[in-house]
């Protein structure tokens, strides 16, 4: 098939527009089916998960049988989640649960976790999760331990901005960074050590406008990095505890 | 005689399999562009018609296969290949007005308005509506190329009669008079404004915040360097250094009330530029469409 000869050499656009041709022919179920597996395949090769995705919605798979439109809505699913469309992503795998609950499988109730992660939505992850250890490793679910009983310990923004309000470079320490805050504290002292010697050599304008000056652009860019300093930090756990839960289910997937 | 007419009648029923082939192709092709671009997926509909062998098609058919691929070109707002594609269609299309139209358009929207204008003065309009239009569209041009009295002269034409355009007519009427009334700033004079008085020059911009952003950081390393200059004298360090920051701050000021004055100009011929093609733009997509 031409098509399939396109892909393989790696024109997924120039293959994708001949499946599409193929699904415009409508010759029969065999040919529809793998003119939407070869399209679906060359739009998550060029990445384009979202379009891939809206591409499945529009296909007409009330002709197929169950085992293939569980598939594709499977495939659905899968390309909202790797579109970091979560929100989609989840209200799809309810539907599907609401709609057709034969379908349910350990991969979308995986993706379902993984999406709520992302959302950060932790009580209801918890609860899907340990659902999935139930329902489908019954034999260890008295051994694995629930990563959300140690969840990720965010750092408040608000602390962060007041510590450096009153202590200089004491927010950037709360957020984990001593050289930046050390660096706060050697601008600021040099802003106000400037401002002291100008006022006692009677520089009285030097004093306020530089060394005034200089400290409170410093005091107040401190203030907004150590903020910024603690989203990055939360960030960071909240990346690295998703990263846990998804190697800990992947893991346990792969033993089966 | 006979023979060699005999030997052309066995030549055309044996080729006419696959003429008639290609011209199944083709009429398929097309059938698949349009179902194409009902999905909005113009750039593998562009892709289809790129891929046509046009060596096989009729003159008819080249000239749908250029005005389709102009028309995706279009939608996906690559204007100049298809402004080329649409000016290759053939005056007995039936697409061919629009595709006049449409190629000039494409035109005046990249700012090639001599050419928007001879495709215009190539078109032969016997109906009144298509006269008026094209009317319109010449006037819509005259006002980009802000030749205001080319404008008055082809407004002159506007009948207001025509459901199509007579709201455009109305608002490019109102664009024209506001266009008239803008009054275009110096920026010498604002060069000149800012040196006399630091910020004033982005004063007259319009550019209040900035002229009061621009007036205390100048007049506080001004003092600072009298300061400096009054109390170390010329050769001390902080003269020397408030003095570098303090110049640095004066003549940048200055330049950047040139460039304020040049910015507002810009933003407002932009501005209306935008809206006059949005106005040009609308008559041609009901009357075409």
């Amino acid at each position: 098939m031409f098509a399939d000869s396109l892909y393989k050499t790696g024109k997924y656009f120039e293959a994708s527009v001949w499946y599409e041709r193929m699904l415009y022919n409508n010759s029969n179920i065999q040919s529809n089916y793998t003119a939407i597996v070869g399209k679906l395949k060359c739009l998550k090769k060029q990445q384009q998960y979202q379009q891939a995705a809206d591409f499945i919605k529009r296909t007409n798979d009330n002709e197929f049988p169950d085992s293939i439109r569980s598939q594709l809505l499977y495939q659905q699913v899968l390309c909202l989640y790797l579109a970091a469309n979560f929100e989609s992503c989840i209200s799809q795998i309810k539907q599907i649960n609401y709609l057709y609950p034969q379908f349910n499988n350990m991969m979308l109730q995986l993706l379902q976790i993984l999406s709520l992660n992302e959302l950060k939505r932790w009580s209801e992850a918890s609860r899907q999760y340990e659902n999935f250890i139930r329902n489908y490793f019954p034999a260890d679910s008295a051994i694995i331990q629930n990563p959300y009983n140690h969840l990720p310990k965010l750092k408040s923004e608000n602390t962060a901005q007041w510590l450096s309000t009153f202590l200089p470079g004491a927010g950037e320490l709360y957020a984990g960074k001593p050289f930046e805050a050390l660096a706060s504290i050697v601008f600021q002292g040099a802003a106000v050590y400037y401002g002291i010697i100008s006022w006692q050599e009677k520089y009285y304008f030097s004093a306020w406008f530089v060394g005034a000056g200089l400290f409170a652009s410093f005091h107040n860019g401190g203030v907004r990095r150590s903020e910024k300093l603690v989203q990055i930090y939360n960030k960071k756990q909240v990346m690295r505890f998703n990263e846990k839960v998804k190697n800990q289910l992947t893991d346990l997937m792969s033993k089966e | 005689m006979k023979n060699s007419y005999f030997t052309l009648n066995i030549l055309i029923l044996f080729l006419l399999p696959f003429f008639s082939s290609a011209q199944n192709n083709f009429s398929n092709d097309i059938k698949f562009v349009q179902y194409l671009a009902d999905k909005e997926m113009y750039k593998e509909a562009v892709y289809v018609l790129q891929n046509v062998d046009t060596n096989k098609i009729s003159f008819n058919q080249k000239d749908t296969l250029h005005y389709q691929l102009g028309w995706m070109l279009y939608n996906l707002k690559e204007l100049e290949p298809s402004a080329n594609n649409l000016l290759k269609v053939s005056n007995q299309n039936n697409y061919y007005l629009k595709s006049r139209n449409f190629a000039a358009y494409n035109f005046a929207y990249l700012g090639h308005t001599d050419s928007a204008k001879n495709i215009y003065d190539s078109i032969e309009s016997k109906d009144s509506v298509l006269r008026e239009l094209k009317n319109f569209e010449l006037a819509g041009i005259a006002l980009l190329e802000r030749d205001t009295a080319k404008f008055s002269k082809l407004q002159h034409n506007f009948t207001y009669s025509s459901y199509t355009f007579a709201n455009e007519e109305k608002k490019i009427e109102q664009y024209y008079k506001e266009i008239s009334q803008f009054k275009h700033k110096s920026p010498f004079l604002a060069g000149l404004y800012s040196a006399v008085l630091p910020g004033a020059g982005k004063f007259y911009a319009g550019k209040k915040m900035q002229a009061i952003g621009a007036f205390l950081p100048i007049i506080s390393t001004a003092i600072l360097t009298y300061e400096a200059y009054r109390k170390g004298g010329v050769s001390s360090a902080r003269f020397i250094t408030y003095g570098s920051v303090f110049t640095i701050f004066y003549v940048s000021n200055i330049w950047s009330s040139v460039i304020a004055v040049k910015v507002r100009n810009n933003d407002f011929n932009k501005n209306y530029n935008n809206k006059i093609l949005f106005s040009m733009h609308i008559p041609l997509r009901n009357f075409f469409n």
